[in-house]
């Protein structure tokens, strides 16, 4: 039997006993007048957006449950949210109560993990326990009201054709028909349109989180590699994978940051250098131009920093290790797709296949055209791709961070290197696009 | 009764519990609820199955108060003795929270600090 307040962190009271000591949070709740049992109050909202695939609801013994609840809306999920009043952040619990959704790539207890496949969900039964990532915040408070839904496998993908198993979710930007971007695709659509919902966990292999942040208007981390164990995760590369969130509010964004990857080592002070790569130069060219200018000019005059541009192919062209004459492009053009899709057609795609082809006599699952691509790329290649792939990426890993931006004992780092995400170009979500 | 319509009786009983409603099958059977759904004042709440506690209600009179199947909207409070106390922690509620709502207030509850007994009670219905 939980304590009462291992039950409060799932977001959930304990459940009643004539002789439970603790009185109830404040906060409005429903009453059986025959039995005098309460119970907590949720509030529904609409997943219009079409950004989650399942809404969750939290049991008392920790393990999850779809929550069982429609109201009226089109095609749409029905979401869940207890009162705010019955959470009191603390040391213990600094999101307690703070609402989550969680990219379906995520194991959570009681629930199934579909990766954005519809074979794959319903071949493998629900997780039995939650990834870690899911732990680390539900220890710390969080309340989890639904997964929400990835671009298959983690793989990018383009508004709306590449979307088969599911729709698209809808992004609140602009005309209502831009590309949310991809794969935390749910993510972003959520946290851009629901002021009921706090904040979401996604993940960023090749942008997965910045893509999506960037074009929903919204904060989003790629934290250092390895700053959080990834057990429970679909793999895309762990080599590449990454944990972060994609958040309205930089104080929520803050804690969970603390709670995931631990508190970070104090610096005093912050570099007084910024490096820009591929910056605009011309404020009157382009609104987001601008934008991008007048922030780097506060951030210089934050930090009274000297700018300056960074130009990557030829500063490695003066300093590259004597070990190699590749030009950067060279060595890192089809760096990203091999290790991909060679470590996750090993990790992912043939258990898979062989699981699914077990019961269902050597058949193949359904797959969605990118992932597949993607797989079939990887197999087209020979094995030793893969070891080359993480050769050159190593290589340039350690020729970054010894000559372009350094660790720093004082400062943490050399310097901000500034780099722009989305420049708010139309992308939209209903053209078809030329096969190539 | 007869004796021949007791026997008759005593037959039926008998194979009624051997060969229509075996006693092995009754076991077998589950049934739970998955939580309800209601709607207070327009805006639509979910109810969940499992309680988060039993409060006792001797004093309370719910009587004229608005329910669906003998559920009643009510606002839980703590260390609250007066009603003057009121208006600050409601707009605080409402500040704070978008599932709080006025539909709530009929009933007012505060609780002492343990048995979850109530100190004070007010009603508005």
């Amino acid at each position: 039997m939980l304590a009462h307040d291992a039950m409060a962190s799932y977001g959930v009271m304990s459940m009643g006993t004539l002789d439970a000591s603790a009185s109830l949070p404040q906060g409005p709740y429903f009453i059986s007048a025959s039995t005098g049992e309460v119970y907590m109050a949720y509030r529904l909202y609409s997943d219009f957006q079409g950004s989650l695939t399942e809404a969750l609801l939290a049991l008392p013994d920790g393990n999850f449950t779809t929550l069982s609840a429609a109201i009226q809306g089109t095609a749409s999920l029905t979401v869940g949210v207890p009162s705010r009043l019955y959470y009191s952040p603390s040391a213990e619990k600094p999101l307690d109560g703070v609402r989550f959704g969680i990219k379906d790539i995520y194991d959570i207890a009681g629930i199934r993990t579909g990766n954005g496949n519809r074979a794959f969900y319903n071949l493998y039964p629900p997780a039995s326990v939650n990834s870690v990532v899911v732990q680390k915040l539900i220890d710390a408070g969080a309340v989890i009201v639904g997964k929400q839904k990835t671009s298959q496998f983690a793989n990018g993908q383009s508004a709306t054709a590449d979307w088969v198993d599911y729709h698209s979710p809808f992004n609140a930007r602009g005309d209502g028909y831009q590309d949310p971007s991809s794969s935390s695709a749910g993510a972003g659509s959520s946290i851009g349109s629901y002021p009921w919902l706090d904040i979401a966990v996604g993940s960023d292999t090749g942008g997965s989180i910045r893509g999506p942040s960037g074009v929903q208007g919204l904060f989003g981390n790629r934290p250092t590699h390895n700053a959080v164990e990834l057990t429970g995760v679909m793999p895309l590369s762990p080599r590449l994978d990454t944990a972060g969130f994609l958040t309205r509010d930089p104080t929520i964004w803050t804690t969970a940051q603390e709670v995931l990857y631990g508190k970070p080592t104090t610096y005093n002070s912050y570099p007084s250098q910024i490096l820009l790569y591929n910056y605009p130069t011309n404020a009157s060219a382009s609104p987001s131009n601008a934008l991008a200018l007048d922030f780097a000019a506060k951030l210089q005059s934050f930090l009274s920093a000297n700018v300056s541009s960074v130009n990557l192919t030829t500063q490695w062209e003066m300093s590259r290790p004597a070990n190699t004459t590749a030009s950067l492009a060279g060595l890192l053009n089809l760096t990203y797709p091999v290790i991909i899709s060679k470590q996750q057609t090993a990790l992912v795609r043939d258990p898979f296949y062989a699981s699914y082809g077990a019961i269902h006599d050597g058949r193949r699952p359904f797959v969605d055209p990118a992932p597949l691509t993607r797989w079939a790329y990887g197999d087209s290649l020979p094995a030793t791709a893969l070891d080359e792939a993480l050769y050159n990426k190593t290589l340039f890993m350690n020729w970054f961070n010894t000559k372009v931006l350094t660790p720093d004992p004082v400062t943490c780092s050399n310097a901000f290197l500034l780099y722009i995400q989305s420049t708010g170009t139309s992308n939209a979500r209903n053209r078809y696009l030329r096969y190539v | 009764m007869s004796l021949p319509s007791f026997l008759r009786c005593l037959i039926l009983a008998i194979s009624l519990h051997c060969g229509l409603f075996p006693a092995h099958f009754v076991d077998a059977i589950s049934l739970s609820s998955s939580g309800s759904s209601v709607s207070l004042d327009g805006i639509p709440y979910f109810i969940p199955p499992y309680s988060s506690g039993k409060l006792s209600l001797d004093e309370v009179d719910f009587s004229g108060c608005v329910s669906v199947n003998g559920m009643y909207p009510i606002t839980l409070l703590s260390n609250v003795t007066a009603e003057s106390d009121f208006k600050p922690l409601i707009e605080s509620f409402m500040a704070q929270d978008d599932v709080f709502q006025t539909g709530f207030m009929q009933s007012m509850l505060n609780q002492k600090q343990i048995l979850k007994f109530l100190s004070h009670i007010w009603q508005y219905c």
